[in-house]
């Protein structure tokens, strides 16, 4: 899995302000990402060590590309989920959960085991149906539509509830899918 | 006499003045840094318009600190300090393109001034006020020029005296209003009073696709814990906010005459009245 420190992004700072900087450093995260064939890089790890705070208007220009639409001018040529690592400073911390209130959005904090990523926490909130969601899909490790409706039956009428569901999941860039047959069999994006 | 940020308007009116006789009246005045850097961005938009004669009476009033703005603003590269780890008590950068946020001299401008301001004291503060310096150069850039192809003279500078730090990012843009008038969601403001006014209040920006501004809440923030005063100046109106650590934050607005450009200038203090201070004579 392809890892980038931005602590060794250029210009590099401790404190990364303003929005020039995020769009220099989200362009060096394009092009190591580009660099690396699809897929080893569905998802990236973004070591924060040595960071200890940034500005809004620099995490906009940072995370935003990962979360836009396909096609768009500043969206990756694939789809990237974007793994958080070593978010240690409480500052840094708030200052991510703020950005991410002001999306409806979610970002995975995970702790590098071997250079394997393992889930640690979600920053930001996700809504009731999503995180049920998110939870069942982390105890099973894996399933699909139609799984988690016959596990649930009691709490929706259809199975494409469930599939809208972990759509939903899917663009948040907290769970991926494969084909398998006929049917997309979804996973977390990071392993608890 | 001592010129301040209020005071613009009227050195607008002046030189306006075809003779710019007027501008005699303020020859050997004493200015701030917020006045010293509008002086060298309209100098520099008039040698630009070829209104070399015009240009050539803002550089001879020998008003502190105008010379070494107008010199900044006519480099050609982001200006290199001879001492680039001190801590001066004025210094200058020039802003003609976002490199000019992306290289080292601005990274080490920002740390002159943290250092400057902080006089030796260890102190979380002066780093995030030096964010925020960071984050009004980031709005010329953004913000202020007409297009990434067409820049406009911008300047920030930095005063340093024994009470108090201010500084001050000028520039000769396209002004807050036609700024968020980039965006469908502010089209509708008419005034540069309504376009302060959102920025201020609502946190406006000019961004397509973001609903808010982080930078100008950044600022107010990172002031909670100074004395601290924000004047914020773009076309006929200017915003005047201080906050002091013992009493409420105090907004006052004001029209004028339209004046080119904007300027958002920001004074700190550890004790007292936030207050513009004057440039030293030898600035």
């Amino acid at each position: 899995m392809l890892t980038i420190s931005i602590a060794k992004l250029k210009p590099s700072s401790r404190r990364l302000n303003g929005a020039t900087i995020g769009e220099a450093h989200a362009l060096q995260v394009r092009s190591l990402v580009v660099q690396h064939p699809a897929e080893q890089a569905g998802a990236v790890i973004l070591d924060f060590a040595g960071i200890e705070s940034a500005s809004a208007s620099y995490l906009k220009r940072l995370f935003n590309p990962f979360f836009a639409r396909p096609g768009g001018p500043d969206s990756f040529p694939h789809e990237v989920s974007p793994i958080l690592t070593n978010v240690k400073s409480s500052d840094l911390k708030e200052e991510i959960e703020d950005y991410l209130g002001g999306k409806g959005r979610v970002l995975i904090i995970a702790d590098l085991r071997h250079d394997q990523p393992k889930f640690r926490q979600l920053l930001g909130s996700l809504d009731g149906a999503a995180a049920e969601t998110f939870e069942e899909l982390r105890r099973l490790k894996k399933s699909t539509a139609a799984e988690l409706y016959e596990r649930h039956r009691e709490e929706t009428t259809n199975q494409s509830a469930w599939n809208n569901r972990l759509v939903q999941l899917l663009d948040m860039r907290i769970a991926r899918r494969r084909r398998e047959g006929r049917v997309w069999t979804y996973e977390p994006t990071v392993k608890s | 006499m001592f010129l301040e940020s209020k005071h613009i308007p009227e050195l607008q009116r002046l030189l306006e003045q075809p003779e710019a006789e007027g501008l005699t009246k303020i020859r050997g005045a004493d200015v701030c840094l917020s006045v010293a850097l509008f002086l060298a961005v309209t100098h520099h938009t008039l040698w630009s318009s070829r209104k070399s004669e015009a240009a050539g009476s803002i550089a001879r009033l020998g008003l502190p600190g105008v010379s070494r703005s107008i010199n900044c603003l006519a480099d050609t590269k982001p200006h290199h300090c001879r001492e680039p780890f001190g801590a001066p008590p004025f210094d200058l950068y020039r802003i003609s393109s976002k490199a000019d946020l992306l290289c080292e001299q601005w990274s080490l401008f920002r740390d002159r001034f943290r250092r400057s301001a902080a006089g030796g004291r260890r102190s979380d503060m002066y780093i995030g006020v030096a964010g925020v310096l960071n984050e009004m150069a980031d709005n010329v850039v953004w913000h202020a020029f007409e297009a990434e192809d067409k820049p406009c003279p911008a300047i920030a500078g930095f005063h340093v005296t024994n009470g108090s730090a201010s500084f001050c990012v000028a520039d000769c843009g396209v002004g807050f209003l036609r700024s968020l008038h980039r965006s469908v969601q502010w089209a509708g403001l008419k005034t540069d009073h309504e376009a302060l006014d959102a920025v201020v209040s609502k946190h406006a920006t000019s961004r397509i696709g973001e609903k808010e501004g982080g930078g100008f809440k950044q600022l107010f923030n990172s002031l909670l814990d100074f004395n601290g005063l924000v004047i914020l100046r773009s076309g006929s109106s200017s915003f005047r906010m201080e906050n002091t650590v013992s009493s409420n934050r105090r907004r006052t607005a004001s029209n004028s005459m339209h004046v080119p450009g904007s300027a958002v200038t920001t004074v700190i203090s550890n004790r007292g009245q936030p207050t513009e201070q004057p440039l030293e004579k030898s600035s």
